[in-house]
């Protein structure tokens, strides 16, 4: 009895992870997934966002969304691009599911 | 990281450039490299090269590289490679090492820019030296 009790709440933890990732949100709620229209409606509605591009500079020169800022991850801690207010909306990006 | 850094606002936009290029939303260009082949090479290629005559770039980050290397190989970080870059030797012929083979065709044609015209990539990168059966370190 015991170790079915255990088996449905490892179920259920695992339901609940699952639902959390296919609705677009980590694990944790701490992020978020937005889409390509959702992202292109911020853009064109003026929202105050840092969107943030984490591939080296060398393809950032090559390409990026304009209006972004170029940020590897590996100076994430350290860029002054990064926002003093920790409420505003950071939207990150990389070369997608490649 | 964003989140560990106290930012309450995160989202990733996980379709990423190819996903707003696929959309023809607006693209900016601040560069373009020379639309020029950078050879492939294998593990067991690598393996055969004469050491003396060639120039190992790893372009990991230097936590990845410290775990475990290709014998012989440099860090020169792929973040940093914009500023770092002419420390690269133009007399051998430069072997570009990433994670998996992704970043080092932009790599490769950044260096072409850049006058280096001896440049190859292998294959799989890192992983795929690890895979090939021949030992890592330092």
């Amino acid at each position: 009895m015991r170790q079915f009790r255990f088996q449905c709440m490892f179920f259920v933890v695992v339901a609940l992870l699952f639902l959390a990732a296919s609705d677009g949100v980590s694990a944790d709620n701490k992020w978020s997934v937005i889409t390509t229209p959702e992202l292109k409606a911020l853009v064109d509605k003026g929202e105050d966002l840092v969107l943030v591009y984490t591939m080296p500079k060398i393809f950032n020169d090559l390409r990026h969304i304009e209006g972004s800022v170029c940020i590897p991850l590996s100076k994430l801690k350290t860029s002054p691009d990064m926002p003093a207010d920790k409420e505003k909306l950071i939207v990150f990006y990389c070369l997608g599911p490649a | 990281m964003a989140v560990e850094m106290g930012y309450k606002n995160v989202k990733v936009y996980t379709e990423g450039l190819p996903g707003w290029g696929k959309a023809r939303y607006p693209m900016v260009s601040q560069a373009s490299y020379p639309d020029v082949d950078i050879p492939l090479i294998s593990a067991k290629e690598l393996a055969s090269m004469d050491k003396g005559s060639i120039f190992l770039a790893d372009i990991r980050p230097p936590a990845d590289f410290g775990k475990g290397s290709i014998p012989g190989s440099q860090n020169i970080f792929l973040d940093d490679i914009h500023e770092s870059y002419a420390s690269l030797p133009k007399d051998k012929k430069i072997v570009l090492v990433d994670h998996k083979g992704k970043t080092t065709l932009v790599t490769g044609r950044f260096l072409a820019m850049k006058g280096y015209s001896n440049v190859v990539r292998l294959d799989g990168g890192f992983n795929a030296w690890a895979k090939a059966g021949v030992s890592a370190g330092n």
